[in-house]
């Protein structure tokens, strides 16, 4: 295409100025390969892709040798020599030999049915392979994998895209936008996995299917490898011409032989190979206008920009969008269309744009990015696009303009959004309370009171001025109890989708809500989230406490703080075989080891797990401990058996998630030895049964528990400690401890929630259970097992000599 | 200094998990102002998603002492 456009122009300036012969190594004429997608899903045919048709090289004198390779060019006598004895003296040369696939070097490559995706002979290919076959493989997510996929899909196979990365198309979008493209792609019918890297395609002569690193295997009728292009360079290189990633030229698109020229997806510019059209043709124009010796013109770098060409998903990018520290950016996200726009300013410029759903306004951004154009004066709405005059701050209330009428707003009272609507319209409402009071939105734990705010503020406009919300971070403006509502009002699943549906600011959150976030959803929906751990903080994810000199420390599981000696003696030879530098004996009622290597970790659960001592989650925002006494069963003044009670807390209780770390107590009599009364959840036994207390503080605060009710039995303690921990985990902000919350939400309304409504502590106490059945596992023996394995071992060990 | 690789990566950055400043993962400049830029190292990626160390980088950051 690219020698087609400098032929054209150098038609159009001087026709007369040289003797035309080319080469093509394909057996036909110049044709727009920018439209195989089009041509491989049917919406096109090739001859309308065809560029130039044979008169046109006939009537401009042009000799072509079809299917013809150049086999070696000889720079002293400036000849070009061609298969079949074939030769072409010349004074000019230009070199557009264009790129080819990268094959990945893996077993059964060379299989037949395993096909690249690069010229019309593939798309034929291909074709014939959909008529009769019906699974296909395309091994690479990026613009031209997902184009065969769509295209194959189109043409009624079964196909799976399998990239190597997390997030589709990476080097074009960044992560928001690459989820937003799976889902698309998706919904297209075709499977997309992420993150596997293959190791070999199997089958006998014919594919068979695909077989990736970690073990697993899809079946496969045909495979289309698109994991990229690599510049075509061997028949420069081996005319001694300097070459690099590509055939390097200068800005006149010259080689370093002079009389030697290169342009298209074969040349090289200021270290940049070119791929797009706009570049490439820009390159045959300069080529064009140096063989007439117009030296004015020349090449300069260009802004690369992306393009899907896939029916019905539209995205964009283009400049650099990486995030820099001098650098802002705008994100616009409009859940209901589907759309994603970020912009990425350095200064006062314009550097880089992500746009999805909406590519309307590309040119302008691209224009802006390219002039780079002054933007202080527009800034505030540009994001909204070129024929945005006026600016518009983001609308505050959209996130609950969005939700159904059937949406639950307040779940402790099921007040749905039309329910409230309609009070506020009909009963004349202009406040908080006269909600409250007339439909009990809110009235409970209040957790929703923001959004009933937002609902006022949508019905009544700006005469009603809500409490501020505290933002959970300051990549929303929605505070933490929003979020939290919203999820199940939502049905949000994931981190991205919720980023995407509440209009997150950032494009892929902060240190601060992402750990949040993560939590939210894995105690809204149990069993059914992916636990994200790129959302946890290291503690969590790697299932120990990182100490200040980078080692972490190992705190197993006591139950109610009772060990044995065959617990101990396996603790004193972890101590010794691992070199353990301290071990000390924790507030808690707990055994630490500290200083413990990284990648010793596994070996030492390992070890810890052989005599039943399980992860006791110190590291975590979570169950950590029950402290206890002795009890009635040693104590003379013990009035229960604590020891027993606590045990049995520890056992049913661990596991679990919490907005922040849950510390407990069992004390066998109010002498409380056990100190249950500056607990996180606290029980005291007394002769008539046990109290439950909670909501106590020793840390920077220092608070005694309050009295929360009082139970006769071991089981209903159980009961309630367990329903007042779910109503926490249900109601409580992200690092918000259960004193805090209680102050929030009023000890008043937990007790209602928890002691007096006992079908609603029942529930509670029901779905603690359910959720259980999920999070009570022993990470550190799903680590043993291998689970995780990379966090616990270097990528590579570095020697050190072979860097001297 | 803190182990950053251990933090939590958002976007372009990684939050330190000892004292939560926040690093730029493509240039390593701190957003604090006042804190001094972690030490980079070039890399590359090659075809087969291999990453390259620029050896050259590892050796300077060897010898003033900084890795």
């Amino acid at each position: 295409m690219a020698p087609s456009r400098a032929l054209e122009k150098l038609n159009e300036t001087d026709p007369d100025a040289y003797n035309v012969t080319i080469f093509n190594a394909e057996p036909r004429v110049s044709y727009n390969r920018v439209m195989l997608s089009p041509v491989l899903s049917g919406e096109e045919e090739f001859e309308k892709t065809i560029i130039h048709g044979d008169d046109w090289y006939f009537k401009h004198d042009f000799i072509l040798y079809r299917g013809c390779p150049v086999t070696e060019i000889d720079r002293e006598a400036k000849i070009v020599k061609a298969i079949n004895g074939i030769a072409e003296p010349y004074d000019r040369l230009l070199i557009a030999t264009g790129s080819s696939p990268v094959i990945l070097d893996v077993p059964g490559h060379d299989k037949e049915g395993v096909l690249s995706y690069r010229d019309l002979d593939d798309v034929k290919a291909m074709l014939a392979a959909a008529e009769t076959r019906r699974q296909a493989v395309v091994i690479g997510g990026g613009l031209l994998g997902l184009e065969a996929a769509a295209g194959l899909r189109n043409r009624g196979m079964e196909v799976t895209v399998v990239h190597r990365n997390p997030t589709l198309m990476d080097r074009q979008l960044d992560e928001t936008a690459g989820h937003l493209l799976q889902r698309a792609i998706e919904s297209l019918g075709i499977r997309v996995l992420t993150g596997r890297h293959t190791k070999a395609i199997t089958g006998d002569e014919h594919v068979k299917g695909v077989l990736f690193k970690d073990g697993s295997s899809i079946q496969a009728d045909i495979v289309i490898m698109a994991v990229g292009i690599r510049p075509s360079v061997w028949l420069a290189e081996n005319a001694g011409l300097h070459t690099d990633r590509g055939i390097v030229v200068d800005k006149h698109m010259r080689t370093s032989d002079p009389d030697i020229l290169a342009i298209g997806e074969c040349a090289e510019f200021d270290g940049e190979v070119y791929g797009l059209l706009a570049p490439l043709y820009e390159m045959a124009n300069v080529a064009a206008a140096t063989l007439l010796g117009n030296e004015e013109r020349h090449f300069e770098k260009r802004i690369t920009a992306a393009q899907l060409k896939v029916t019905g998903i539209d995205l964009y990018s283009a400049g650099d969008f990486a995030d820099g520290d001098n650098r802002e950016e705008i994100v616009l996200r409009d859940p209901n269309q589907g759309v994603y726009k970020r912009l990425v300013i350095e200064g006062n410029h314009l550097v880089g744009t992500v746009l999805y759903g909406d590519t309307s306004s590309m040119g302008w951004y691209f224009q802006m990015i390219k002039d780079r154009t002054d933007i202080s004066g527009i800034r505030d709405y540009m994001i909204f696009g070129p024929g945005y005059a006026e600016g518009a701050a983001r609308d505050p209330t959209a996130a609950v303009a969005s939700l159904p009428d059937d949406a639950d707003i307040c779940g402790c009272n099921g007040v749905s959004k039309g329910l409230i609507k309609q009070a506020i319209d009909e009963k004349n409402l202009t406040t908080l309370e006269g909600v409250r009071a007339c439909t009990k939105a809110s009235a409970s734990c209040g957790t929703c009171t923001g959004l009933v705010e937002q609902l006022l503020l949508l019905r009544l406009g700006d005469s009603y001025q809500p409490a501020e919300v505290k933002p959970l971070c300051g990549c929303t403006d929605l505070g933490h109890s929003d979020v939290r509502r919203l999820i199940s009002a939502r049905n949000i699943m994931t981190i991205p989708d919720l980023m995407q549906k509440l209009e997150w600011k950032s494009s892929g959150g902060c240190a601060k809500c992402r750990p949040a976030l993560n939590y939210y959803l894995l105690a809204s929906w149990p069993g059914e989230y992916v636990d994200d751990n790129q959302s946890r903080f290291i503690n969590e994810r790697i299932h120990a406490n990182i100490q200040k000199d980078g080692t972490y420390s190992v705190v197993p599981r006591m139950w109610g703080g009772v060990t044995s000696s065959g617990e101990l003696r396996a603790i004193a030879d972890v101590v010794d075989k691992f070199n353990i530098p301290t071990v000390k004996v924790t507030g808690g009622q707990r055994v630490d080891m500290l200083g413990v290597k990284k990648e010793d970790l596994p070996a030492v659960w390992a070890d810890l797990n052989k005599v039943g001592l399980v992860s006791g989650h110190a590291y975590g925002k979570a169950i950590r401990t029950v402290k206890t006494c002795v009890g009635k069963e040693w104590c003379r003044f013990g009035t229960q058996d604590s020891t027993k009670l606590g045990i049995r807390l520890e056992k049913f209780l661990w596991g679990s998630w919490t907005p922040a770390k849950v510390k407990m107590a069992v004390s066998g009599c109010p002498r409380n030895c056990a100190e249950a009364t500056c607990k996180d959840v606290g029980v005291v036994c007394v002769e008539s049964g046990y109290d439950i207390h909670f909501a106590g503080a020793a840390g920077m605060d220092v608070r005694e528990t309050q009295l929360l009710g009082h139970v006769d039995n071991d089981d209903d303690a159980i009961e309630m400690v367990a329903a007042v921990i779910q109503l926490y985990r249900e109601q409580g902000h992200y690092l918000e401890r259960i004193y805090k919350w209680a102050k929030r939400i009023g000890v008043d309304s937990i007790q209602d929630a928890v002691v007096d409504d006992a079908a609603n502590r029942k529930a509670l106490y029901a779905r603690f259970a359910h959720s259980q059945e999920y999070y009570q596992i022993d990470p550190w023996e799903e680590r043993v097992k291998g689970h995780d394995r990379h966090e616990f071992a270097p990528l590579k060990e570095l020697e050190t000599p072979e860097l001297a | 200094m803190g182990p950053i690789s251990q933090g939590i990566v958002h976007g372009d950055k990684v939050t330190c998990p000892l004292h939560n400043l926040v690093i730029n993962l493509t240039d390593g400049t701190a957003s604090d102002d006042g804190c001094t830029p972690v030490c980079t190292i070039s890399v590359q990626v090659g075809e087969g998603g291999e990453v390259l160390l620029n050896t050259e980088d590892i050796r300077a950051m060897q010898e003033s002492g900084t890795g």
